[in-house]
């Protein structure tokens, strides 16, 4: 166990305070870090190279992968015999600059982290909601393009979530016409399809199979059948998501040390990337300084898995008696086919250690029928790569 | 909705394609033809839609049992032996005789409806073994999901036989939620009934969010 020191977003309150008060919900930064898919792996802006069997675009456009997500964005492109991917969080500051007075732009995370209090994360609900978040959307997409140095001449196929919101898709269609980017070619496909590519195959075999997929995702949970790349008995919630797993977690942390300790839900998300686990969970220590001077420490024990388990028990309800009898209801056939198959989980959540397990095992009882469950390698870039798969093969066959 | 970057609305055609060619090659098993192999399934396939499951018929008439009888139309006797045979498949002959038996003490279905669709245990081949017990959930959703849709096609045929116990079935009889008196519905769900241009317009009735 090992303890840290933590300022903002955290305080020690007499236990009578702590009963008034909410979990702190102040601050746009603080709120809308919340929204975000959230990594195994502390945040950070970073690219990464992944051997495969990639197809050379030479002479041709480039073959580009995007997910926008509402936390993170995640640009997947070619390199090499490899793809790389970029990831950045989603987010965009304004500041002035000292010496000649103009307005500059930062995005991801150093905009998180030095201007906390101006931050503005464009994508709370995974699309731009009005025309001001699609113009920053627009100004962050621009700038992370520009810092990867992607080729305009290029075709990029966006994975997109499939949540009926056409304000917001008309939204982000002026974010992807106004880019620079894909002027040979551009194309969306559902962004659980894309995530369910690289945990199919190394091509595109998801797409020739008949499976159903479900997007853990922070702001919905996402569910449907696919049917040779067809996508059926669309099905999403708010009712269980990463982000309301956060709050449980901050509610139970209350409860547990009797009060004495309030944490937000930034704190509270960090606390499931690091500890949630399935596999080997570990009581942890916080410490936090009180204002007084001094400090406070604090061991959790059961408030961040008692707050996993929950979820993963809803999860499991919203798809076995809503969904899946929807899809059978729907397309019989697709419904006993997909369940042959495996079920794709996509995601943040499917970070946790063990938690496609802990589905599958719960699924299964509940069902009272083998189901198997698999998850990407890499969830918080799954829905890129495979957005980059479709890509490549787009440029390979010369079908743009 | 539509547009360029509408993930709902891609054509399903052009991404089958991609996965299917590599260049002037086709892929099919791991290996590459020249020529499209007979193998795969046509490129404009689309699923078979079930949606005529959904009843009609207002909250309040929906009533147990919900099947009279099979259906006298060829597709009514379809259902009926693709029904039999699935359960036989999983469960036995002897299995398949206790479900149906099972669904009757549930209410899905009139004693003369489970007499009539026990006859198609003839168009099956006998399969000795096996039990009630062998049937998950997911077999007993799919069979909620045959009777819902013999008994729709009952109403929409105006079927003589279906009455054949004499029970009377009430005009555009409807059913209620196995397991609730509370029909749900999604505001979210894209393809909730009543918004599936292809399916008839229903009141609400969704499926079993329950099932025993």
């Amino acid at each position: 166990m090992s303890g840290r020191y933590r300022l903002p977003g955290m305080a020690i309150e007499e236990p009578s305070e702590a009963e008034a008060d909410a979990p702190s919900a102040d601050g746009e930064a603080e709120t809308a870090e919340d929204e975000g898919m959230f990594e195994a792996e502390p945040p950070t802006d970073g690219e990464e190279t992944v051997e495969e069997d990639a197809v050379t675009g030479e002479g041709g456009a480039a073959p580009i992968g995007v997910k926008m997500g509402s936390t993170r964005t995640v640009l997947a492109r070619q390199d090499g015999t490899g793809v790389s991917t970029s990831t950045a969080l989603t987010c965009l500051a304004t500041y002035e600059d000292a010496l000649s007075g103009e307005e500059r732009v930062i995005y991801g995370e150093p905009a998180a982290v030095e201007y906390p209090d101006r931050v503005r994360y464009m994508l709370r609900s995974g699309l731009p909601e009005d025309d001001e978040n699609a113009e920053l959307a627009g100004t962050f997409f621009s700038e992370f393009v520009d810092a990867n140095g992607v080729p305009e001449d290029s075709v990029v196929v966006y994975a997109i979530p499939t949540i009926e919101n056409e304000a917001g898709l008309r939204n982000l269609e002026q974010v992807v016409t106004g880019s620079e980017i894909g002027t040979a070619h551009t194309r969306s496909y559902p962004e659980m399809l894309c995530a369910a590519i690289p945990a199919m195959g190394d091509g595109l075999e998801a797409i020739e199979e008949i499976f159903v997929a479900v997007n853990l995702g922070s702001t919905n949970l996402e569910a449907c059948a696919f049917r040779r790349g067809e996508q059926l008995s669309r099905f999403a919630t708010g009712a269980v998501t990463g982000n309301e797993v956060d709050r449980t977690i901050a509610n139970y942390v209350e409860d547990e040390t009797q009060g004495r300790v309030n944490i937000d839900r930034t704190t509270a998300r960090e606390y499931k990337e690091e500890h949630a686990s399935f596999v080997d969970f570990e009581p942890f220590t916080d410490v936090i300084q009180q204002p007084g001077g001094g400090s406070h420490e604090f061991t959790i024990e059961h408030s961040v898995m008692d707050a996993v388990d929950e979820y993963v028990d809803h999860l499991v309800d919203e798809l076995a008696n809503t969904f899946l009898p929807r899809l059978a209801n729907d397309y019989m056939k697709t419904y006993k086919l997909a369940l042959d198959n495996q079920v794709v989980l996509t995601g943040g959540m499917t970070c946790i250690p063990g938690l496609a397990d802990e589905v599958e095992e719960r699924l299964s009882e509940t069902l009272d029928r083998d189901v198997t469950v698999v998850v990407p390698d890499e969830p918080v870039t799954a829905a890129a790569t495979g957005a980059q798969r479709i890509a490549a093969r787009l440029v390979e066959n010369d079908a743009y | 909705m539509g547009g360029p970057i509408d993930p709902i609305e891609y054509d399903t055609v052009e991404l089958r394609e991609l996965a299917r060619r590599r260049g002037d090659r086709y892929l099919d098993d791991g290996f590459l033809w020249a020529e499209p192999p007979e193998s795969l399934p046509s490129l404009d396939e689309v699923a078979e839609h079930d949606r005529p499951v959904a009843w009609t018929g207002s909250l309040e008439e929906r009533q147990k049992p919900y099947l009279h009888g099979v259906p006298g139309t060829e597709e009514g006797r379809r259902i009926a032996r693709e029904w039999v045979r699935g359960l036989v498949e999983r469960a036995g002959s002897g299995g398949a005789v206790e479900a149906l038996a099972y669904y009757e003490s549930l209410g899905w279905l009139t004693e003369t409806a489970r007499e009539e669709v026990e006859d198609y245990l003839l168009a099956v081949d006998y399969r000795s073994g096996g039990s009630l017990a062998d049937l998950s959930r997911a077999d007993h959703v799919e069979s909620l999901a045959r009777t819902a849709r013999l008994a729709r096609l009952a109403d929409a045929d105006g079927d003589e036989d279906a009455d054949a116990d004499g029970d009377g079935p009430a005009p555009d009889r409807g059913v209620e939620e196995p397991g609730t008196d509370d029909p749900r519905t999604d505001a979210s769900a894209t393809d909730a009934p009543g918004t599936d241009p292809d399916g008839p317009a229903v009141s609400g009735f969704e499926f079993g969010t329950r099932t025993e």
